[in-house]
């Protein structure tokens, strides 16, 4: 049951970005199955902690000036993966937020990740900080 | 026409030209003055940014527990100034944190220095900064709404902006531009 339900999701395109104390996971995640899915947890061993993000782009006001462009960010619970479907993590929008980083994340290293699925169990990929 | 007089005109019409190229450079819009402000740099330094007219400038504004947003804008700076060439060596990048309870200088240089080596990262009290971020105009709130084990997150502007070697505002770009557009704002400020 696990291992048939592990094929259905499929991890690829991991990638990081260099980082300081609070880490970035981008990746692609397809659902092959004929029910969706939840990513509801992560964990790596770099990190103290794994959760997933969201970033928006929102609006603010200073000195009676109004200005667009605020960019913030808020934590979800778990992202849903559409049966047949696909989410991609990527700049400007979800990603995983690595907490607590045990060391600096410098260009072309690589890191494990495993992330877990409400159905699918848990899946491993393995992250690579993208090279400047 | 004689060959001379060819050439006479030739000659003038090139001065003309000249003359009028430098009138328009005097009489073109250069943009605004970039506010001045000193603030502490990455070695614990002061950096007073009308000591580095000469060297154009590119002033973000972020915070290192931002995993997201800022990286990409300070990759994307990298990447930008690498294909200046060698006119990308004098660029500066200047990240300026929206975090000074958590940015400390020693932080800021492990930051920036990840991206590229010749970044310059500063941060300041609250009063030193809040005249710079208004200067700017670069919002920034910390909203504690999200429990994250991140702690706070700071809701911040992501404009990038471009300081000519003179002083001159010459341009904004933001997070989500790319090296080549980031690139071309770059050529903007130096030109």
């Amino acid at each position: 049951m696990t291992a048939l339900a592990l094929a259905l999701i499929v991890v690829s395109n991991a990638w990081s970005r260099p980082a300081v104390g609070t880490g970035v996971v981008y990746l692609h995640i397809a659902n092959r199955g004929a029910a969706s899915d939840r990513l509801d947890a992560a964990r790596t061993p770099v990190a103290r902690t794994v959760e997933i993000h969201q970033s928006m782009a929102g609006m603010g006001s200073m000195n009676g000036m109004a200005m667009s462009g605020v960019m913030t960010m808020q934590r979800v619970p778990s992202l849903t993966i559409p049966a047949h479907g696909s989410v991609t993590l990527a700049p400007g929008g979800y990603h995983l937020m690595a907490i607590g980083l045990r060391r600096d994340l410098h260009p072309n290293e690589r890191f494990p990740v495993r992330l877990h699925f409400a159905r699918a169990g848990w899946a491993s990929v393995t992250v690579t900080v993208r090279p400047i | 026409m004689s060959r001379n007089r060819i050439a006479w005109f030739a000659a003038t019409a090139l001065v003309l030209a000249c003359v009028v190229a430098v009138l328009a450079r005097a009489l073109l819009p250069t943009g605004p003055a970039a506010t001045d402000f000193t603030l502490t740099d990455q070695d614990g330094r002061p950096y007073t940014l009308s000591a580095h007219r000469g060297h154009a400038i590119a002033l973000f504004f972020g915070y290192t527990h931002c995993p997201d947003v800022c990286p990409t804008t300070l990759a994307a700076l990298a990447r930008a100034k690498r294909k200046l060439g060698p006119a990308g060596e004098t660029f500066d990048v200047v990240f300026v944190t929206v975090d000074p309870a958590r940015d400390d200088p020693a932080t800021l240089k492990r930051y920036v220095h990840l991206f590229d080596p010749a970044f310059i990262g500063v941060t300041g009290t609250e009063a030193q900064l809040d005249p710079v971020y208004a200067a700017y105009h670069i919002y920034h709130e910390i909203a504690t709404g999200s429990k994250s084990a991140n702690g706070y997150i700071v809701a911040h502007s992501s404009t990038v902006q471009f300081i000519s070697p003179g002083g001159r505002l010459r341009g904004t770009g933001d997070w989500s531009d790319s090296p080549d557009d980031l690139a071309v704002l770059m050529k903007q400020a130096l030109s």
